[in-house]
């Protein structure tokens, strides 16, 4: 644009928010809280239940060889056989292990669990004012009602809610304006604004009005409910495998088999070299190489990155659902809310030659005096502060407002003379309206303004939009209205293109418009004058070329595209509909938080993979401990292999599997918290994790076996 | 080591690079159905073969369809390999009148010759005839050969394809591969080995006298064209029993290098169609790169061992220093034409590639030495591996290490904008549990029960390597012997036989069935989140993948064979 | 590739035993032991046939 000025913004932008740094609640680490530990200690142990250990094959398999030994533990006790010491160590940590992995399990489910609770306690028995009578005329007093339980309560009743009331179930206003209190789900006490028609109709179940009256009709079932599903979710109750989490399984178990044959031909193989080789110690080579780390931490990691999520304020419908936020390639955006912030702000008055700023500015103000909305008090400023302008009585002008029409798209004020007619009517509005306004007053062919339609092209341009002002049928000039592109947002953008995000901004705009703030805020594409259908078209055409879209949405409109959106965000602020389409609510209903979901779900993936890399890495240490100690009675040789020094090879083999136990319990913080995730592009994650935890992975043993032979020997347990 | 045995090891790898592009190139045209050289001359042949055998050429197969048409085929031709043995008796081409094969060593050759392998429990010169050699052993080894390279093709279209149910046509791609890469290099390779001394005719063996005046019996016959599709389509087995340690199916060092370049040149330039077909001749590169980094390893370790003096021969009268006249080093069982550092080559590279061809006795290197042809079986043959073997046996491995490493970058594993999901990792798994439970279980079984250990020549941990040898030997489809083995036996036969099947088809059909799932995905265009796999990260992440999933199964084994008696050497005792 | 080799060939496999009533037992012996053998071979092949689509299910 001409004028610097222009780019002034109307507002400071508002505080950039951290990135990747969810806003948490309840941030207290799960493994210090002793109302999660108590039960979790208690659930190690009825997770023993063969049931439950059989969803998890590589634990299953610990623990039936952990019988086994404790099977022939028996037998050699009961006959008196030598060396059962060593025995029943070994049969002791087999058993630990087993328990620590349950343990993990537990302290991953019982934040959950706790929330459950506490949001069963809002769950009290309600009671609903069902409406009898027909459904009444909008405004008129509300008469016959019956009082039902709100388990009565089927889908199609409307009930009557008064303020103090907690309402019965998930619905939708029809009738009335109200404040609720919905702190019981999302945690926030600021009451919210719910209304009939729009997009803020939606109500949910176990939330209270705390002002005026509603007539609410009920959308969802006892049982059925947002609340309800909200307790399963973070309850795990309907807690499935994810994909990737199935197919990890399937390597584990792969893995396993390959141990499985790895040790069972041992005894073969000592057998020619004239020896044996006890079960106990073949029982504890195969339990320290099968990948019981992630094996045992696989479950928690999970229910761990639905928690964060939860904590995070975004509650996901399924878990296949995070993880498709972590595989997200194109994100779409919408301008206003996510990428702007809500309202556009005058920044300058554009007079057309032979019209004075001042003129302008005048006529602005006048037309923008009762004009409520932001944009109209933003003009009301502006002149003020720019030009001195004070702020008129309307009642002494003899004005009447003219509020905006969607006929017209004009709004403005019509000031009398003084014999109160016949006066002058200031218009505002989109400048072919206010043109079309024009020629309607002239009664002519179509007006044309080529100095008006250059300074509207020039706005557009800049990503402003333009307000054409008009007395009577002269046009006086422009306002320039101006996105103001949040704070901060540019950097993320970035950061999303590091992680190889492409971003899209959905704005009902003009093209023009569009790329200018397209510009601005640095997304990678745009989509301009945008409907619903041609939202969905986009996320077709994305996912047909093969990429996963993420969205978020909050109208009933929207509903479509969330449904076909591979990560569907509904704000909870959003419509029934549209709540129902997504596979996950917004609680704070803050579309920026797209970005951090997008993180979160990567982090669930990382965190398994860094730990399956760990394991996997853990056996070779493992096999330097066992298998100098298991063959030292027949090839002497072999202790060339004790590279650790381990003292005997029973404290050899001792220590093997004391580690392999108690590196489960030091990882499980590592498993609730997720492993360190950063913006970065795949490459330097993969360097930097494969150094961490496939390098550390292959050291990490090689010292914990050392230090645990040296405490086992000190103490003499071997 | 000297400086000319490191020159000639330099000088072969030099020419494998420089052939990889143009032979990709080449193949890529052949099996995209594009005109070539040849197209005039076979086109054809190729249309009559297609009529007479009622295939259409156009129509494409679901990769189950393709899976039993292999497997009929092989099994056709299994069966008549071992008709053809045991009728060998009554059969023309025969002049030496070599008697019926036993039939549980048929049924070992009969599926060694057919999966690739060539292990060879016979003597060539002494059991087969003529007819046997050429229409027999010759043809399974051109149609083995070419089924490896069909098989690859179809993972590697499974890579390249997107939405499509069907992976090609395997009677197509069988023709193709066979008229226009396998046999018109072999007869180039076949005038060049009779020019160079091979003998290539259907007379009796020659009786001459010695000047010590001891009758020598001089066996020969049709070795020239065995021996071209032995080493090119990586099979092995010999003509005569000493392989390519006797003089007429080695006559010379210039030979010996082409045999060395044969074994490779299809392989490597398979890792070329690869990138070509998906579309990014780097992926190849990347894989043939991962490939180089073992081999590399690999003969260097072997050389290195080779060329260190025995310790058991300190204070004894044996010269073992290098000089203008010794090489130094372990000449034992070793030619004297082509020395340690082309001895030490030679068995890295046939047990890289799944050949098995040998110019030199495993059985005699030092336990390093030896171990590195063991460790490259085990490892799966996938440094560069055999025809089409390497290629799909190294592309399961990346499916494993993408899964891997696509976690850990945050993201559903993919590899070449293929997602990896349970389907594939499952098939994957079962490919790569073939091996281990085919080599461990039959090794355990044999070092345990009398009639295993009754084939061993030696005591010890050697003895129990030979065992292990063989079997991953055979599981690797690799048919080299470590040697020392009787293998001759009902239960080696049976065994190895079962063996080397497992090794081959149970890893061929979770692969097909992996190509058949891929082919059916759309693909994943590459971002900023993806994890390039062309570059070294890959490379080592694949290598160090390999290593990881071959050194946890095996190392019980291999610490209990190889590991064991090198460590007792050292320390001065032997068996 | 062959093995033994540096052991002594032995070329006269069972067959080769020229007499006359060994031969006929031997025969048969073996005739038992081809078809054993070939069912063996051709229960592999189906075996393979059947993982095939057992990995189709899968």
């Amino acid at each position: 644009m001409s004028s610097p000025s222009m780019f002034h913004p109307g507002q400071q932008p508002a505080a950039p928010q951290q990135p990747n740094a969810p806003t948490r609640r309840g941030t207290k680490s799960a493994l210090l809280d002793p109302a999660i530990l108590g039960p979790a200690v208690k659930a190690s142990f009825t997770k023993l239940n063969p049931a439950t250990l059989v969803r998890n094959p590589v634990m299953f398999l610990v623990a039936a060889v952990a019988l086994l030994t404790t099977v022939l533990l028996a037998r050699d006790l009961a006959t008196g056989a030598q060396g059962t010491g060593f025995s029943f160590q070994i049969v002791l940590w087999l058993w630990f292990t087993v328990l620590f992995a349950n343990f993990a399990e537990a302290v991953a489910e019982g934040r959950g669990k706790a929330q459950a609770d506490s949001l069963r306690k809002t769950r009290t028995e309600t009671v609903a004012k069902r409406l009898t009578g027909p459904m009444v005329a909008r405004g008129a007093a509300v008469t016959s009602f019956q009082t039902v339980g709100a388990a009565d309560l089927k889908v199609g009743d409307h009930v009557v809610v008064d303020a103090g009331d907690i309402i019965p179930s998930d619905g939708e206003i029809v009738d009335g304006i109200a404040t609720v209190d919905e702190s019981a789900i999302t945690g926030e006490s600021a009451p919210v604004i719910r209304e009939s028609g729009g997009d803020r109709s939606a109500v949910t179940g176990g939330t209270r009005v705390l002002s005026d009256r509603i007539i609410v009709r009920i959308t969802a079932a006892q049982g059925s409910t947002f609340l309800d599903r909200m307790i399963a979710l973070v309850e795990g109750a309907e807690r499935q495998k994810t994909p990737n989490e199935i197919a990890l399984n399937i390597l584990l178990v792969g893995m396993s088999l390959i141990f499985i044959l790895a040790v069972v031909t041992i005894p073969g193989f000592a057998a020619y070299a004239g020896g044996t080789v006890s079960v106990v110690v073949l029982v504890a080579l195969f339990v320290t190489l099968i990948p019981t780390t992630i094996g045992a931490l696989l479950s928690a990691i999970g229910i761990a990155g639905m928690d964060r999520l939860v904590r995070f304020n975004v509650l996901a419908m399924s878990g296949r659902a995070v993880e498709a936020a972590g595989d997200v390639d194109t994100l779409l955006l919408d301008k206003t809310g996510t990428i702007t912030l809500g309202n556009r702000h005058a920044a300058e008055f554009i007079p057309v030659s032979g019209v004075t700023d001042k003129e302008l500015a005048e006529a602005a103000q006048l037309s923008s005096l009762s004009d409520e909305t932001p944009e109209g008090r933003s003009i009301v400023v502006l002149a003020k502060e720019k030009y001195g302008l004070r702020g008129k009585d309307m009642g002494a002008l003899n004005a009447r407002f003219v509020p905006f029409a969607a006929q017209t798209r004009m709004s403005g004020v019509d000031l009398a003379n003084e014999n109160g007619e016949g006066g002058i009517q200031i218009r505002k509005g989109a400048v072919d309206a206010v043109l079309r306004h024009v020629t309607a007053l002239r009664g002519s062919q179509p007006v044309r303004h080529p100095e008006l339609e250059a300074i509207t092209e020039r706005i557009a341009k800049a990503g402003g939009t333009p307000l054409a002002v008009v007395r009577n049928d002269r046009v006086l000039g422009v306002i320039y209205l101006k996105d103001i592109v949040k704070g901060g947002i540019r950097d993320r953008f970035a950061e999303l293109r590091r992680m190889g995000i492409r971003t899209v901004m959905i704005t009902g705009d003009n093209p023009l418009t569009a790329a200018a703030i397209a510009a601005e805020a640095g997304v990678d594409d745009f989509l301009a004058q945008a409907t619903p259908e041609d939202k969905l078209a986009l996320i077709r055409k994305e996912q047909a070329e093969g990429r996963l879209v993420a969205m978020c949405g909050d109208g009933t409109n929207d509903a479509p595209a969330l449904a076909q959106a591979d990560v569907g965000v509904a704000m909870n602020t959003g419509t029934q509909a549209a709540r129902e389409a997504g596979n996950m609510v917004d609680l704070d209903s803050d579309p920026t938080k797209l970005i951090e979901i997008v993180g979160i779900g990567k982090q669930l993936l990382m965190t398994r993979g860094a730990l399956t890399t760990f394991s996997i890495a853990n056996d070779v240490a493992k096999y330097f401990a066992i298998i100098p100690a298991m063959f030292a009675g027949l090839y002497p040789a072999l202790n060339a292999l004790n590279i650790m020094h381990l003292a005997t090879p029973q404290s050899a083999i001792l220590s093997a599997i004391i580690f392999n136990a108690l590196v489960i319990i030091a990882l499980i913080p590592l498993a609730l918290k997720g492993v360190r995730y950063r913006a970065l592009p795949a490459a330097s994650l993969l360097s930097r994790n494969m150094l961490v935890y496939g390098l550390g992975g292959i050291i990490i043993p090689f010292i914990g076996i050392k230090a645990i032979d040296m405490v086992v020997t000190a103490v003499g347990l071997a | 080591m000297t400086f000319n045995g490191i020159l000639q090891i330099a000088l072969f790898a030099a020419i494998i690079l420089v052939l990889t592009r143009p032979l990709g190139g080449f193949m890529t045209r052949v099996f995209s159905g594009e005109n070539t050289l040849f197209g005039r001359v076979f086109g054809p042949v190729e249309r009559a073969l297609y009529r007479v055998c009622g295939v259409d050429e156009t129509a494409e197969q679901h990769w189950l369809t393709y899976a039993v048409a292999m497997m009929l085929f092989n099994l056709v031709g299994a069966l008549v390999l071992y008709a053809l043995m045991r009728l060998q008796a009554l059969l023309p081409f025969n002049p030496q009148g070599q008697a019926a094969v036993a039939p549980d060593l048929s049924f070992n050759t009969a599926i060694s010759f057919v999966t690739n392998t060539n292990w060879q429990s016979y003597g060539g010169e002494t059991t087969m005839g003529y007819l046997v050699q050429m229409a027999g052993l010759t043809v399974q080894n051109f149609m083995s050969a070419a089924t490896g390279i069909v098989l690859a093709l179809a993972l590697v279209r499974g890579f390249s394809r997107r939405g499509a149910r069907t992976i090609g046509n395997f009677w197509v791609d069988l023709t193709r591969a066979t008229l226009y890469v396998l046999l018109p290099a072999c007869v180039v390779l076949t005038l060049f080995y009779v020019w160079q001394g091979v003998p290539q005719n259907l007379l009796a063996y020659t009786e001459a006298t010695t000047l010590e005046g001891a009758k020598q019996i001089i066996a020969q016959g049709p070795v020239a064209s065995q021996l071209a599709v032995k080493m090119l389509g990586t099979n092995g087995g010999g003509f005569f029993n000493a392989n390519s340690a006797h003089p007429f199916e080695n006559p010379n060092a210039l030979v010996n290098l082409v045999q060395m370049l044969t074994i490779f040149a299809i392989g490597a330039g398979l890792t070329n169609v690869f990138g070509r077909m998906v579309g990014n001749e780097r992926q190849g590169w990347a894989i043939l790169a991962a490939m180089g980094a073992m081999f590399i390893v690999g003969v260097g370790v072997c050389y290195w061992a080779e060329s260190q003096a025995n310790p058991l021969y300190a204070g004894l009268p044996v010269d073992q220093t290098v000089s203008a006249l010794s090489p130094g080093g372990n000449m034992e069982g070793k030619e004297v034409r082509f020395g340690i550092a082309n001895t030490a080559l030679f068995a890295t590279i046939t047990t890289d590639a799944s050949c098995g061809a040998v110019n030199g006795w495993h059985d005699s290197f030092m336990p390093l030495g030896g171990m590195v042809p063991l460790v490259n079986m085990l490892l799966g043959e996938v440094i560069v591996g055999g025809v089409g073997a390497g290629l799909y046996g190294i592309l399961l491995m990346a499916i494993i290490a993408m899964f891997v490493a696509g976690l850990m970058v945050g993201r559903t594993p993919e590899y070449i904008g293929k997602k990896l999901e349970a389907k594939e990792v499952k098939m994957t798994v079962l490919a790569i549990l073939a091996m281990p439970l085919v080599i461990l279980v039959f090794s355990a079984i044999s070092s345990a029960i009398p009639a295993g250990v009754a084939g061993i020549a030696n005591n010890g941990p050697h003895g129990f390597s030979e065992i292990f040898y063989a079997f991953s030997s055979g599981a690797a489809n690799n048919g080299s012997a470590f040697g020392g083995l009787s293998a001759n036996t009902l239960w080696y036969n049976v065994s190895l036989g079962v063996t080397m099947f497992v090794g081959r088809f149970f890893i061929i059909i979770p692969a097909l069935a992996i190509a058949g799932a891929l082919a059916a995905k759309k693909s994943v265009p590459a971002s900023a989140g993806t994890f390039p796999t062309t570059g070294p990260l890959f490379v080592s992440l694949l290598v160090g993948v390999i290593l990881i999933v071959g050194g946890l199964t095996y190392f019980p084994a291999v610490a209990l064979g190889p590991v064991v008696e090198h460590l007792q050497m050292m320390a001065g005792t032997t068996y | 590739m062959a093995i033994g080799c540096l052991l002594s060939i032995d070329p006269s496999r069972p067959e080769s035993v020229p007499s006359r009533a060994f031969r006929v037992s031997f025969v048969r012996n073996i005739r038992m032991l081809d078809v054993i053998l070939l069912a063996l071979l051709v229960g592999l092949f189906g075996l393979g046939v059947a993982y095939a689509y057992a990995c189709e299910r899968l």
